[in-house]
């Protein structure tokens, strides 16, 4: 045990003095997952919205399959993207293989599917007398859905967040086509894994501390979300 | 010249799942005034008020709003849509403050915040939520809800104001407050009023016009002799006087402008004058015999014209004829007074 306690200690004091190691890590996989997180927010909720409102034929397929992409296994995507990026693969040319882009990439394809399915249960559960309030004060068809959009906003903001929690610990997309390249492509949970492998128990610690405490926050973020905001009124 | 009147409907269907829910040959409404669509639930008065909101199209029919063809048709022009506003049974309050639900249908009229938000404030003072501009909208009582949405929709000066149950589900302090609010509406503000209820004697009250609805058509007026009236005392005993020479006997402990109600039901016709225990006794010629269903809808002028329902064979056995002098007769405990 005592390898724990001497880790726990050496990682409290990394973190005290912010050593620029974790700093640094920590720094990648927060502009990775809130690039991806934006993205996937900017494609995954006006894409629910509009499954949520539109009636065609095929709607329930899209929204099952949308729902069965949630459950997407973060390494399965990394093995997809990876095959297109390969150098003999079809987006080899552009050079993208161990690039920060091609993580974005990666992480925005976890999130989208969890941001909008998440989206259509905020959408369709919102209160059915909005749109019809709105129309006969005035609103036209579209301003009416945005002012929906509006009365659900919490509803999103969690969506997102959820998004952001799915992206931020996983590994798979990190490490397939990261590389974990350190200073530039390493991210917490990539470099957790590796320092780990490495026998480095101290700064494996540090960084864990730090990913566990901005997967706390969120989650905590998300609890703190408006109760009923989302849906009808109390 | 005939006035046009604000709407004009002529055979309008209204169906909902392969039923009709709604069936009117022929209605109009005037402009000004409140007019009460009257009846239980299920009459079809929420729907119609929706076709006269000019969003909820008629299956079949013409709906005519102020000399403008709506349905059938493209629907409503935005001049027309804008001068309509409904206020429903449970109104939805959007996810802000006081004041920016009053504002909202001001804002999305094109109207800058400043100006939306002092004509909503205006209208906040109208229904008396003066000093809650800055609350949040759901954290207002039932009956407060309600004035915050007929604020919303009076701060856009609408031609027509048309309220789903305004007066229901409201405490004692609050409906006061909606009767007085309600009754002022077309002199202060010049607005048509529509509401639906399924109170007739809150219609009265209010001074409204009744259209009767039962099963989506419009029914033979069921509120039968309802008559405006003024409590007067003669020998130590009150009495409701509703015309010149007409006073009614009825338990009350109301004084001065009231309405009476009389039962048709418990009107008994007579040729001669009828020795019994009811206080009520007038004469007067027939003036109409119809079979409304089941039943015969003998009318009466008394001084005013009062309804008798009588059995097809009572009506044999009397054989009565418009014209025919007959005595009605009717227990003081038969009158509602209200």
């Amino acid at each position: 045990m005592e390898y724990l306690w001497d880790g726990l200690r050496e990682a409290a004091g990394m973190l005290w003095r912010l050593d620029p190691e974790v700093c640094s890590i920590a720094w990648v996989s927060l502009k990775v997952t809130f690039l991806s997180t934006a993205l996937a927010a900017a494609a995954g909720v006006p894409l629910g919205a509009w499954l949520a409102v539109s009636q065609f034929r095929g709607k329930r397929v899209a929204v099952g399959i949308l729902n069965a992409l949630m459950a997407l296994p973060t390494v399965v995507v990394g093995l997809f993207l990876y095959s297109l990026l390969t150098r003999r693969g079809l987006l080899g040319p552009l050079g993208l293989l161990y690039t920060v882009t091609a993580m974005v990439a990666g992480q925005f394809l976890l999130a989208v599917p969890l941001v909008a399915a998440m989206t259509v249960g905020v959408v369709q559960g919102a209160d059915p007398r909005v749109i019809p309030t709105a129309r006969t004060l005035g609103a036209s068809p579209w301003r009416a859905r945005l002012t929906l959009m509006g009365e659900v906003r919490w509803g999103l903001v969690a969506a997102v967040l959820a998004g952001f929690g799915r992206v931020f610990g996983e590994v798979g997309v990190s490490m397939m086509v990261g590389g974990n390249i350190r200073g530039y492509t390493r991210t917490l949970t990539t470099a957790i894994a590796l320092q780990t492998g490495r026998g480095e128990f101290a700064l494996g610690l540090a960084l864990g501390i730090v990913l566990l405490g901005v997967a706390l926050l969120v989650n905590g973020a998300v609890q703190l979300v408006p109760r009923g905001a989302a849906g009808r009124e109390p | 010249m005939t006035e046009v009147p604000l709407y004009r409907l002529r055979g309008v269907v209204r169906r909902f799942g392969g039923a009709v829910v709604l069936d009117l040959p022929e209605l109009e409404l005037g402009r000004g005034g409140i007019h009460f669509l009257v009846g239980p639930n299920g009459a079809g008065k929420t729907m119609l008020l929706g076709v006269l909101s000019l969003l909820e199209s008629p299956s079949e029919g013409e709906v005519v709003f102020d000399g403008e063809r709506i349905f059938p048709g493209p629907g409503p022009s935005e001049a027309a849509a804008r001068r309509v506003t409904l206020v429903g049974q449970a109104p939805y309050l959007f996810d802000t403050t006081v004041l920016g639900n009053a504002a909202y249908g001001l804002r999305r009229r094109g109207l800058g915040r400043t100006a939306a938000e002092a004509a909503a404030s205006e209208a906040l003072a109208l229904v008396g939520l003066k000093g809650f501009e800055g609350r949040r909208a759901r954290t207002l009582s039932g009956g407060e809800a309600k004035r915050l949405a007929i604020a919303r929709a009076l701060a856009l000066r609408p031609q027509v104001l048309l309220l789903d149950e305004p007066l229901a589900n409201v405490d004692e302090a609050n409906r006061r407050i909606l009767e007085e609010l309600l009754a002022g509406i077309p002199g202060r503000l010049g607005a048509t009023v529509v509401a639906t209820t399924h109170d007739l004697e809150e219609a009265y009250r209010l001074g409204g016009r009744v259209i009767a609805l039962r099963g989506g058509r419009l029914a033979d007026v069921p509120p039968d002799n309802v008559y405006p009236g003024l409590v007067v005392v003669r020998d130590g005993e009150k009495r409701i006087r509703v015309a010149e020479g007409v006073e009614v006997c009825a338990p009350t402990v109301r004084e001065g402008r009231v309405h009476v109600a009389v039962d048709a039901r418990a009107v008994v016709l007579s040729r001669a004058p009828l020795d019994s225990s009811a206080r009520n006794r007038f004469a007067g010629p027939v003036t109409s015999v119809r079979l409304c269903g089941d039943h015969v809808r003998v009318t009466v002028d008394i001084g005013v014209s009062l309804s008798a329902w009588v059995t097809p064979s009572s009506l044999r056995e009397l054989g009565l004829h418009p014209g025919d002098r007959v005595t009605v007769s009717f227990k003081a405990t038969s009158v509602r007074v209200f």
